[in-house]
């Protein structure tokens, strides 16, 4: 498919992007899975993929959409490794880092795809297939569960 | 007290700075791998897809299925179901075309929880419609539906859609022989949950869908939509 040498391209400028937004929601090896997964079949779909209105996007939800336990391959896992030769770096903001991950599913989607890839409401609605007012609850609920996390951090800091 | 940007800005600053080492050409060879795989088509002929008599005294006769075109992927076979309904989304959206191995459940092996099922209507009509539901709930679990989640022996069950506030429903024993089953998109599937529907007998299930393949229109032949099924009981009724 002649189309490919396009997607060689897609994968070299995005794949940093990506797998930095889907490091943040999901832990270290699984993270490196998710992203290699959701290029692969990125590309296995590349026709229909790179007509998409927000490719990266879609690869990032896709990532995040990554079930290990149902869906892991040993191939996938192989495939992924190289990503994880260097040890993974310290989480920059732990207690965040934590409270995203502990977010419901579908607020985790919505938190990446709004602040870590800048997506509008209406591109994150339309990829998640949701409404954009249901989008907004999502971040409204996420960022009061962000919020209370890290202030029930510093608390415990203060008071030891 | 700190507003939505605040909590935004810390969360875009603890982005790590990491690269991504996956080599191009290990990637796509990789999924050209998966596209070969796919299109590995062995039709092995139009054939009458027996649903596997189990071994149980209850269960009288077999469920035939046909006009279904039976391929082959990774030595298993397979046949294509386009996927017409939102009842699973977002795992299986319209147009989708699912891979179902028919032959997961020979030999006396039984769904397990988290596998998507495909089985034909509990209740006998005319033109059989095959139903794909997620087995939430196998023989002896309790299940339940609580603040919108569907619960399993007090595990939440991660990953369905929901998006609007839902009645409590059960809590109901999974029936020897049965599976309890929801789709994916919570508010709007009809399944288990309710009565009408009910558990879904084992017997009745004709496979499951593999997540991890997937089939383009042009890869795989036609396949019917809704095809009549041949029990004991019916005949034209």
């Amino acid at each position: 498919m002649e189309a490919d040498g396009t997607f060689e391209r897609f994968y070299e400028e995005n794949r940093d992007r990506v797998f930095r937004a889907v490091s943040v929601a999901l832990p270290g090896a699984e993270a490196a899975e998710a992203t290699s997964e959701a290029f692969v079949r990125a590309f296995v779909r590349w026709r229909s993929v790179r007509r998409h209105p927000n490719a990266v996007g879609w690869v990032v939800t896709t990532a995040l959409n990554y079930q290990r336990s149902r869906w892991r391959r040993r191939r996938v896992a192989a495939l992924a490794a190289p990503a994880l030769t260097a040890p993974p770096p310290e989480p920059l903001d732990p207690t965040l880092v934590a409270a995203v991950r502990a977010l419901p599913q579908r607020q985790r989607e919505v938190v990446v795809l709004r602040f870590l890839c800048d997506l509008s409401t209406e591109q994150t609605a339309s990829l998640l297939g949701i409404a954009p007012g249901t989008v907004s609850a999502h971040v409204h609920r996420a960022t009061t569960a962000l919020r209370a996390a890290i202030a029930e951090h510093e608390e415990e800091l203060q008071h030891g | 007290m700190a507003d939505d940007g605040d909590v935004l800005e810390r969360v875009r600053t603890s982005i790590p700075a990491v690269s991504f080492r996956v080599a191009t050409r290990d990637l796509v060879a990789e999924g050209r791998r998966r596209r070969r795989s796919t299109r590995a088509i062995t039709a092995v002929g139009v054939v009458a897809v027996t649903v596997a008599a189990f071994a149980t005294p209850r269960i009288a006769s077999p469920t035939r299925v046909a006009g279904f075109t039976v391929f082959e992927v990774d030595g298993r076979n397979m046949i294509g179901l386009t996927v017409a309904s939102v009842d699973m989304e977002p795992t299986l959206r319209p147009g989708d075309i699912a891979a179902i191995d028919i032959d997961a459940y020979d030999d006396g092996r039984l769904p397990d929880r988290g596998d998507i099922a495909v089985f034909t209507s509990p209740v006998p009509t005319t033109c059989s419609h095959i139903f794909v539901k997620r087995v939430v709930g196998v023989a002896g679990d309790r299940v339940e539906q609580r603040d919108g989640e569907i619960v399993v022996n007090g595990n939440v069950i991660e990953g369905l859609r929901r998006d609007h506030h839902q009645d409590d429903l059960g809590p109901w024993t999974v029936d020897p022989g049965h599976v309890f089953v929801v789709g994916d998109n919570l508010d709007n599937s009809a399944d288990s949950r309710r009565d009408a529907f009910g558990q879904v007998p084992v017997a009745s299930i004709i496979g499951r869908v593999e997540p991890s393949i997937e089939l383009d229109r042009a890869d795989i032949p036609a396949q019917p939509a809704c095809v009549a099924a041949a029990t004991a009981a019916s005949s034209g009724q």
